[in-house]
Formats: structure tokens, sequence, C-alpha cells
């Protein structure tokens, strides 16, 4: 029997309607973007949302129809300010576009957010942004270096 | 109290004892002294750090079976954690501060017994927030107007810092500046009359680290266990100091540190050295005041500069061997995060490698929810390795 996994189109519609928030930087340029309301997960180090994205090696924007607000190879307090004063709203769109799935969120706040594949070649060596589900939910959506997206279950590895 | 999007929840004796950040809540527990003790989530324990003799601590973390021994802390004298051993006694990382409590490497832990728990910025003491970068109180001393002695400026201020005089003096609740166990004090007339200790430490970090197992040796009893303690530690010292350094890191560092040092010093020593020439110089009966003194003040400038250029560039060459130590981190724009991702990203694989073991997303979310402000490479490496070890589990 197949099992039929859920596609990165079917999951990213889920998001459509939840507030996008929590934006906070790791190291690096490396990310994390909450969606939808925060959920009480036990023993976690840090709040999350029902959704949300690790945004990891991968170029990055964040920007409205007339200005770039931020993009990932700012300054590092640069990007920390905007994230903590930037109020994304809603999500209203979020797919992930041809060749190379790029992933594009657009926010009711007008602004966007979009990542850049930087290479031609698939690799599964490092991991450009990762979306967790909700945590009743099996899967989980990586996409490698290359763009490639994968559906894995929380067990799979990464990588 | 609110910072940001922090609520903080004080108790009836005005005592940190709830963070709620952005929904996410940690309850603080102190211990009999007053000390933190541990964090929790609900019932859950996030860390506690279990004192131990010599100013050192036992940090337990959440493991799969309970809370589990990680990490081993050492201070200096001030209460500044400056190493980190594993339980296995290799060095996790170490860290050094300027006087005020400024990370110069790589820094983060806690500062005088002021953990950052609330706020990377902030140093948490029990009644008061100290605010690391700007070097004072963010609120006055509570005591109002007792707290200040007319004869003492120092103490006018009552968002001052110990009196500014941060290298003798702690203040660990944030109402007493108070010098560090182990030190003595000598009376300057200060408040609490403690404001300078017969212990100050040296210009050299080498000394600073004498200074460290000398406090350690001196306080703790010679059994068995405790030889094999300090043995650890002074391995790990020498395998600190020993350690594998960039040569292009090495001189660049060293030469900068060295050229800043020797022109900052040469200055210093000439207008020390002129001034001292100058009087002695002036002291010549026969040649005369003026002239005398011009020329005490000119060999007196090239000495005070030959000699200040050479100490000021010995340290400055100092400090950047030590900022050339093992995993620096830090970084910035300008293609400073592509190096950084890469960087957690190569920490991440090798750690992979060397268990065997794969990352699943949840460990990879844990990864990237740990704090990495002044992590090096190699202390990125050991947290991977907790975590798909199962050190470090949160599922």
């Amino acid at each position: 029997m197949i099992n039929q996994r859920p596609s990165i189109q079917s999951a990213l519609e889920r998001l459509v309607g939840k507030r996008a928030w929590g934006l906070r930087r790791d190291i690096g340029s490396i990310f994390f973007l909450e969606i939808g309301e925060p959920v009480a997960r036990p023993r976690v180090l840090r709040q999350h949302g029902e959704w949300h994205f690790l945004i990891e090696e991968c170029p990055w924007r964040l920007e409205t129809q007339n200005e770039v607000l931020v993009g990932s190879e700012d300054e590092q307090g640069f990007i920390d300010g905007v994230f903590q004063d930037l109020v994304l709203g809603s999500v209203e769109r979020a797919e992930v576009v041809s060749p190379s799935h790029d992933l594009v969120i657009e926010f009711s706040s007008g602004a966007s957010f979009r990542t850049f594949t930087w290479s031609a070649k698939a690799t599964n060596e490092w991991t450009q942004w990762i979306l967790y589900g909700p945590p009743d939910e099996e899967y989980g959506w990586v996409s490698d270096g290359g763009g490639s997206i994968k559906c894995i279950t929380r067990d799979e590895p990464v990588r | 109290m609110s910072i940001d999007t922090t609520t903080l929840t004080f108790d009836a004796l005005d005592r940190l004892v709830e963070e709620n950040n952005n929904g996410s809540y940690t309850q603080y527990v102190y211990g009999l002294a007053g000390n933190e003790l541990a964090l929790m989530n609900g019932q859950t324990l996030l860390k506690t750090r279990i004192p131990l003799p010599g100013s050192g601590a036992a940090v337990y973390l959440p493991g799969s079976s309970g809370p589990t021994l990680v990490r081993y802390w050492h201070r200096d004298w001030r209460g500044s954690v400056v190493f980190v051993y594993n339980v296995s006694g290799s060095v996790f990382t170490d860290a050094a501060y300027a006087p005020y409590g400024e990370p110069t490497h790589p820094g983060q832990q806690p500062f005088a017994w002021l953990p950052s728990e609330t706020y990377s910025d902030l140093g948490d003491a029990l009644y008061r927030e100290y605010s690391i970068p700007q070097g004072r109180w963010i609120s006055p001393d509570p005591a109002g107007l007792a707290a200040v002695d007319p004869s003492n400026p120092q103490s006018w201020n009552r968002y001052a810092y110990v009196l500014n005089n941060p290298l003798a003096n702690v203040d660990p609740d944030g109402l007493l500046s108070v010098v560090p166990s182990g030190c003595s004090p000598v009376s300057n007339n200060d408040p609490e009359g403690t404001s300078f200790v017969d212990c100050p430490p040296s210009s050299s970090d080498l000394d600073l680290f004498d200074g460290i197992f000398d406090g350690i040796l001196s306080r703790l009893q010679t059994t068995n266990t405790v030889v094999s303690t300090i043995n650890q530690g002074l391995q790990a010292f020498s395998n600190w100091f020993n350690q594998p350094r960039d040569p292009g890191c090495m001189a660049a560092a060293t030469g900068i540190g060295a050229s800043v040092g020797g022109v900052a010093g040469g200055a210093l020593g000439a207008l020390g050295g002129g001034a001292a020439g100058g009087t002695a110089g002036s002291l010549v009966p026969v040649v005369g005041t003026i002239g005398g003194g011009a020329a005490g003040a000119m060999s007196g400038a090239a000495a005070g500069a030959a000699e200040g250029a050479l100490n000021g560039a010995a340290v400055g060459a100092g400090a950047g061997f030590i900022a050339c130590a093992q995993g620096t981190g830090g970084g910035g724009g300008g293609g400073g995060n592509v190096r950084e991702n890469k960087q957690a990203r190569d920490a991440r694989n090798q750690a992979e490698r060397e268990t065997g073991k794969k990352f699943s997303r949840s460990q990879e979310r844990l990864f990237h929810d740990v704090d990495k402000t002044g992590m090096s490479y190699h202390d990125m490496v050991n947290l991977a390795k907790d975590i798909l070890n199962g050190v470090i589990n949160m599922p």
C-alpha cells in the first residue's frame, strides 16, 4: 500500500489566515517564524506556534512592494531590530514557486517573505528551511540545498 | 515589570519568581542562601546549578531519564564563570570579561554572580537588573538616600555598580557592594568600608588564570578528589593555552594588538615619562629650570614612550593571542551571516559523523532553540552531540 504523504502546497494552504509572529534569530541569519497561536508543548525550550518555519541556510528577504525591509546578509543587529519591531499580521498567501521551489509568504501587513535557492544542483547536505506542523500531526516538510522539498515523519532524519 | 516582550513577576520579598517571554513561562527557584538554584516550567526542570566548593557549580539539564549532570562551572574571584567543563573533564568553553562585564572571550556566561536569564544584556541580581553594556543598574539603589555617603562621590550615583570599582567589588543581590569571598578588604572610607581589596587582578590574563587556580587551591581541602579536580582544571587550562590557533588570526590579531597597544602605550608613556622627566630636570639647579625641564621632559618622554610602547604592545599582542583561541565566534553582516550559518551546519554535521546519528526535525529545532551567543564552534559541536546522544532532550 502506498502511504501518500501530504504535499507542501497542501500544508502551506493551511497557513492562510493564521497569525504570523515570533521572528527570532538564532545564529547568522537562521531564524524561526511562528504561524498560528502559541502551543503549549511540554518540555520545549522556547515557545513555538502551532506551525513554524525554521529558516536555515538560504538567502532570504522580507519586503514590501516599495522597499526591502531586511535581508539575510544584513548586519545581525539590524535584523534583530527589524524582527523585534515588525508586525506581520496574518498569512494571506503561502506557496513555493518555480523553478526551484522558492518559498513566498505574503502577510496582511503588506510585507512578504521570500527565500532564494542558491544552487542549481540539489543536495541534501544542508537544509534551506523546515516547516513544522502542529504537534499532534506526524509530518514536517524540509527544503534541501537545491530546493527539493520532502515530507518527513517525526522520526525520520532531516537530511 | 515588563522589558520589551518579557514580563517579570516578583514575590513579596522582591525576588524575581516568574518570567513570561511571549507566552513562554519560566519559574525561578532560589536556594537557602538566596542563590538562583533552578529554572522550571511548571513541574518541568529547565536547568539547575548546584553550588560546589570554591564557588563552582554543577549544571544539570533535562535528560531522557531526568535531570542530567552535563557541565561544571568554575568562577574567578568576582564570581564570573571563566571555565565550563564537560563531565569528562574536557573544556566545554571558556570566557573572559571586561571590568564591567562586557564579554571579551567569548562571554555570555554569568558575570560576577549575575546570570543573564531574563535578557541577554541584563545581569540578574536578586533585587535589581544590571545592564552589562551600560555598566550600571537599570534602577536606583532601593535604599534611597541611605545608600549615599556624602564623603564618597562614587556613592552619589544610585545607579552606579559597586561604587565604580568593579575589579575589586561584587554585588550579587543588587543591594550592597561587597568584597569577593577570599579577598581581604582595605578600608577606603566608602559606605561599606571595603572598596578595595588585596587581591587586585593583574593586567595579564595568565596571572588571572593563576589567580583562579590559586583561589581554588586555597579554598578546597586537599582530598584525592579535589586534587584530581585541580589537576583536571590545570590540564584543561594547559590544553586551552596550547590549543592550535589559526595562524592568520594570530598574525593579524597579535599584530594589530601590538600596534594599537604600542601606539597607546607609547603615548601614555610619553606623557608620563615627559612629566616625570620634566620634574626631575627642573630640579637641576646648574642647568636651569627651563632648560633642564625641557631636556628632562624630552628624554623622559622618549624613555617613557619606549617603555609604554613595549608594555602596550605586549598587552595588545596578548589580547590578540587570547582572541585567537579556538572558535572565537562573532560575526556580523556582509558575509558574516553566511559564515555563521555554515559554522552551525558544520558543527551539526560533525556531531552527526562523530555519533553516527542523524538529527530528527525536533532535534534540529532544539539545536536552534538554544541561545548560541558566545558559543565557539567546539561548543556547538558539543551541543549537537549532547542533543543527538539524548543528554539534552526536549521532545
